[in-house]
This record gives structure tokens, sequence and C-alpha cells, in this order.
């Protein structure tokens, strides 16, 4: 039974190996691909390397801070940096436009700096040439490419009228075609692709397995949705031509339309705030940490609790209680807030996934970025982790500082035992099983896609007229 | 053996075959005449299940064509008037890969005897395609009925455009496939040829068969007069 599929990929494959033009293409392909990839590694090892030196030296300057009061320390604050995945090597994803480093200071969780994309030019920022881009846009351009005639090229001339009075299952014909599409994809674009990852993966110890296979995975099902589509087109077609122009109007759609379309409309349906109506929202309703008001309240506790009238005779010292009130007091505006915008980005995503409906590159486009940890979602936990850490480091200063009353202001000075109880910061990616359920959606459309076209591939197999 | 039975196909109110009714016995060579669009090629089709009739039945060795479309296929061998070929592959790949389609694993030294005996001439088994002219095509395409070892063979107007000496060649290629007792139905314009060649002779006319006639019992002459008589 697989005599005749083998006999099918032979034949193809010793026709493409024959033709000088698909050599040519084939051979650019890959050079596209690998130089992609190679700058794609190259540029994700720098800004590690960069992320690792700047974390080094920002917890070293903490370290090394000069003698002086935990909350002077506090508004000294210090930078944590988001790490690179060793998959971002692949698909930065949505990280280049979210920034990279966030200042947690004393009182307020700041947004996020350093965006990548600020200094991109309007091409870049039009088309980025990473290893994913190049795979869901360049991946269908080289399938159509290399199928849009399968079937339609051998009706228009003549062969597929000789090979159908032979007696042959069109079902062969379609899977010995079919794997030499893929054989020819492969070689063009798996062993860059390959050369990505394992750099990536050289760069860091803690890569999920499961999330390289699932992602690998995905593709699959991606790249092998425009293997049926396009053998089912052109197994229907009148002739190469009309095969070649509605393959093309679909890449087209599905590369650039939709994508842009679903995005506008995700927006349109679920509005966020602009940055700055958000940041002043949010300012609005943050209450002051050194409030006179909150003093006082502080004050009148800690003489009522301790059985004292001044401050003097305090055992504690009442301002590391009171910032720290202060810290407590606004973690709900905070939460609030930037739930709501997590929310709001949340819901847009869900829509966008939907738009994958029309085309199959929405799906891929949230998979690969969730899987390779580039996404909102990555970046949110990102988000969250760092404001944990904001509230570790001011927790444990002010305790200190409630530790040591004093009779004024600042006479308090601590030093680099305290700075070195402050913990490193520590992040971890979300477990995977807790994004399962929000990219439930794209990974059943793209699963529904890619049946839809092997059934519609496999219907015309079995109909072929010459 | 191929048999058609009351067959019928119709392009909307255009009735392309109309309730044929014709049998090609093993060893009988049976040319189809007619002008254009009188549904010799129709015919043809329909014996491969291009496509379906809307009446009747076509049967290959008594298998309906329209329920066993890949089986019947398994005896049958099609020569168009253009064997249309892999251009990138040789004469030798190109058979390899029909007959193996076909179920056929022969080995290369096989192989070049059938195109041999086809007659295409010693070195140009190893040429491509693209450098064929449409007479060695045809051979090509001899070949692989030979070497599918059909016991029926389609052929549509498989002379048409072979110059004289490959037009003989052929008929020469087709009698010895008659004395094999593979049962031949031709379609062609080419009286001449068809006297020659054939064992019986069937005049169509837009979708309907109106004589059939034993080449042994006309002359040329004759054949022609009855010809022009029912084109009128």
């Amino acid at each position: 039974m697989t005599r005749p599929i083998w006999l099918v990929l032979v034949k193809e494959i010793r026709q493409m190996r024959r033709d000088a033009r698909l050599l040519a293409a084939g051979f650019l392909g890959f050079l596209l691909v690998a130089v992609a990839s190679f700058v794609g590694v190259q540029h994700h090892q720098i800004v590690t390397q960069q992320k690792r030196e700047a974390a080094q030296t920002e917890r070293s300057r903490w370290l090394n801070l000069s003698d002086l009061g935990p909350h002077g320390a506090a508004h000294f604050g210090i930078y944590v940096f988001k790490p690179e995945t060793p998959l971002m090597a692949f698909d930065p994803g949505v990280d280049q436009f979210l920034g990279v480093s966030v200042w947690l200071e004393a009182h307020k969780q700041n947004k996020f700096i350093y965006r990548p994309m600020q200094d991109a030019g309007a091409v870049q920022r039009f088309f980025n040439m990473t290893p994913a881009a190049i795979i869901q846009l360049l991946g269908p351009l080289i399938i159509i490419l290399l199928g849009f005639n399968a079937f339609a090229g051998e009706r228009d001339q003549g062969t597929l009228r000789q090979l159908l009075s032979i007696g042959v299952d069109g079902r062969f014909l379609l899977l010995g075609k079919a794997a030499a599409v893929t054989g020819v994809l492969f070689l063009v674009l798996v062993p860059a692709v390959a050369m990505a990852i394992a750099a990536g993966i050289g760069l860091s110890a803690d890569v999920s397995w499961l999330r390289l296979t699932l992602l690998v995975f995905v593709y699959c099902l991606y790249l092998g949705t425009f293997v049926g589509l396009t053998l089912a087109v052109t197994a229907r077609a009148g002739s190469a031509r009309s095969a070649l122009a509605f393959l093309l109007a679909f890449w087209v759609v599905n590369g650039f339309l939709v994508p842009r379309s679903v995005a506008e409309i995700a927006d349109w349906a679920i509005p966020l705030p602009s940055a700055t109506a958000w940041q002043a929202g949010m300012e609005a309703e943050i209450r002051d940490g050194h409030a006179t008001a909150l003093e006082l309240q502080v004050k009148r506790e800690l003489f009522a609790q301790y059985g004292v009238d001044n401050v003097d005779a305090l055992p504690v010292n009442w301002r590391g209680i009171m910032l720290q009130r202060g810290e407590e007091q606004n973690y709900p505006v905070f939460d609030a807030h930037f739930g709501k915008l997590f929310d709001g980005v949340r819901r847009q995503d869900i829509v966008y996934q939907w738009g994958g409906l029309l085309a199959p590159a929405v799906t891929i486009q949230s998979l690969s970025m969730g899987l390779a940890g580039s996404d909102f979602e990555h970046h949110k936990g990102f988000v969250r982790a760092a404001e944990e850490h904001r509230r570790v480091i001011q927790k444990t200063l002010n305790e200190e500082l409630t530790l040591h009353p004093e009779k004024e202001w600042g006479e308090y000075s601590a030093g680099p035992e305290l700075w070195a109880r402050v913990p490193e910061f520590q992040y971890a990616l979300p477990d995977l099983r807790d994004l399962m359920w929000h990219y439930a959606p794209a990974a059943l459309i793209l699963l529904a896609w890619c049946a839809l076209a092997w059934v519609l591939a496999l219907r015309s197999a079995t109909t072929l007229r010459p | 053996m191929l048999e058609a039975s009351k067959l019928t196909k119709r392009y909307n109110a255009v009735i392309a075959l109309d309730a044929l009714d014709l049998l090609v016995e093993p060893g009988q060579i049976y040319c189809l005449l007619g002008p254009n669009g009188a549904g010799k090629t129709t015919t043809i089709n329909l014996f491969l299940g291009f496509i379906r009739p809307d009446g009747g039945t076509a049967r290959v060795n008594g298998q309906d064509v329209a329920s066993h479309s890949v089986e019947t296929k398994k005896d049958l061998a099609y020569i168009p008037e253009q064997v249309n070929l892999y251009r990138s592959l040789t004469g030798l790949e190109n058979l390899e890969f029909f007959t193996g389609l076909a179920g056929h694993d022969y080995p290369r030294d096989k192989l070049l005897e059938f195109l041999l005996a086809a007659g295409l001439p010693g070195g140009a088994a190893d040429q491509r395609v693209g450098a064929y002219s449409k007479g060695m095509r045809q051979k090509v395409g001899i070949a692989i009925a030979l070497a599918k070892n059909a016991k029926a063979l389609l052929l549509d107007e498989p002379t048409s455009g072979l110059d004289p000496l490959a037009s003989y060649e052929f008929s020469q290629l087709l009698r010895q496939l008659a004395k094999e007792k593979v049962a031949i139905l031709m379609t062609t314009h080419d009286l001449f040829r068809a006297k020659e060649v054939g064992s019986v002779i069937g005049i169509m006319r837009r979708g309907t068969l109106v004589t059939t006639m034993s080449t042994e019992q006309f002359s040329h002459t004759d054949m022609e007069k009855i010809y022009l008589e029912y084109m009128k």
C-alpha cells in the first residue's frame, strides 16, 4: 500500500531536483531562514547576556549601598530585568513591545521601560524577521510555491490523465505529493530553526522540553494545514494558474489582512485606556504614604497600644509602621488598576484567538508566543512577580525601620547586612497547565483547520478528474 | 473485453452519447470513426471512468466501470492522441513510474525490453522525455501498455500527427497486441488506418453508433462511400 506513495514521492523529488529554478528558490529560502535564525540567536544571546549583567550590576549596586535609612534605600529602589526564555530566540513575541525592565521603589508600582521596538525602524515594526515570523509567513508561501501545480500542473500538462488511467488511488497520489512538499519544506526550514532552538537551549538549562515539543507540534499542525489546503486547491483547480492565484490570495489574507484586522476588531470591541489616562486614573486613587492624616492615625493607634503619649516613648519606630501601612493601603489600588488592564488585554487576546476561525496564522501566532513565553500572559506573570518582590523589599525595609525607634527622622542608618537580607529577585515561568485554558480556543481552532484541510484534500483526491 | 450497454452521456441538454451498444472481444481491434463531436472521446472517457454515465453501463472484463473505477483500470491501458509524460524524467524513469503505480516492479533490463519492443531507439531510454518527438512518446505509451500486461487497450486518435513510418510501426504493434488477445478500442479520423489495422469499424454520428462493418467485407473505397453517406 505504501509503494505507490513512495513512487510518487521519488518522482516528485526527482522532478524538483532537476528544476533549476526551484533549486535556486529553495536555496534562497534556506538562506533567508538561516540568516533570520542566526540573527535571532545572536540578538537573543546579546540581550540575555546584557540582562544577566545588568541584573548582576544592579544586585551589586544594591548590596553596596552606603549606610543610609531603610526608607531612603527603598527610594533608591532596584531595577529587575525580565529574563529571556530559551525559546524567545525563536519567537520574541510581544515581549519587544512591552519593555524589559521595571524599577521597584517605595510607594508605587511602576510601568515597564526599555521596549526594544522603540528603537526599531518602520520596516522592522511592520515585519520583524524572527524565525517564528519566517515560518508563519514564508512557510506557507514555500508550501504554496512547491505544491500549487501538484495536481493542477499535471492537469495542464496532461500527465494527470495518463496517471489516472493507470488505476491508482488518488489518495496515494495525494500522500506522495504531500510527503514530497513536506520533505522539501523540512530541508528548507528545519535545519535553520533547529539551529536557533539549539542555540537558545544552550543558553539555559531550564528549557521546558514540554514547551519545545508542543511548539514543534503546533507548527507541524500549522504547516500541515497549508499542505492540505494547497493540495485540496490544486486537486480542484481548473489550471495551475488559477490554483496559484487563489492560494496566493489566501496567503495574503492569512498572513497580513486577517491578523491586523482581527487585532483592530479586538481593540474596538474591548477598548483599553490610553497609557496616560490609565496612569492618571491610578495615581488619582493612590494615597500618599507620608500623608499627615495617616501619620496621625498611626500615632494615635500606637499610643493607645503601648499606653504612651509621645513618639519618644514608643518601643517601635512609628515611621516604619506608617510607611508599611501606606504601602498596604495602596495594594488594592494597584491590583485593581493593573488587574483591570490585564483583564482587558486577556479578553482582547481571546477575541484575537477566535479570529483564528478566519485564518490559521492568528492561531499559530498566539500559540507560538504562549509556548515561547513571550506573550502577554507571561509578561503579566512577570509583572506580578516583580510587584510581589517590590512588596517583599518594602516589608523587609519597613520592618527593619520599625525595630529601630528613633527620636528624629533619619537617625537610623542601615548597612550591608540589611541590604543582603533583601532576597535576590527570582522568576520562574508560569506552569504551562495554567495557560492551557487560555490558549484552548487557538489550539482547537488550529486543530480544526488542519482537519478541515485534510478532509478537503482527501475528498478532492478521491474525486480527481483529469 | 470491452462492453457498452445503452451507454448514455448528456452535457446539459446536449446528448454526447446516446444509448451506445458496443462489444470488443479479446483479440479484436474495434475502430470508432466519426467527425468531431460524434461521441468517440466521450466513449473512451466513460470506459476510463473519467466521467460518469447518465445511463447504461460501460464494462471492462465484465466489471462495471462506474462502480469499480480503480479496479477496471488495472486491466486497461490508455494511449491518447498526445501521450503526456514527465518531461524532466527519462523514458525509462517514466515507464518505471507508471508501471510501478500499476503494481509492477520490473528490473531495469525488463523495462528496457518493453521500450525496445515498443520501438523506442536503444539510446533514447535514458534521455529526458523533454527531448522526445511525439512518436517517441507514443512508443513509451505503448511500452506502458505492454508492461502493464493490459487485457484491453483504449486508443484515442493515437496516430494523429505521426509520420507514415511511425504510424505503420504503431499499426504493427497493435496487430501484435491483438494476437495476444488484447481487446482494442481505437478512435480515429483515419479511415485508411482503420481499414488497415481494424477488425471492426463503427461509424458514429451525433452520439449514436450509426453502423458497424467488418473490415474484411468491404474495400477501402466501399468504406469511404459508406462513411460519407452517413456523414451527409
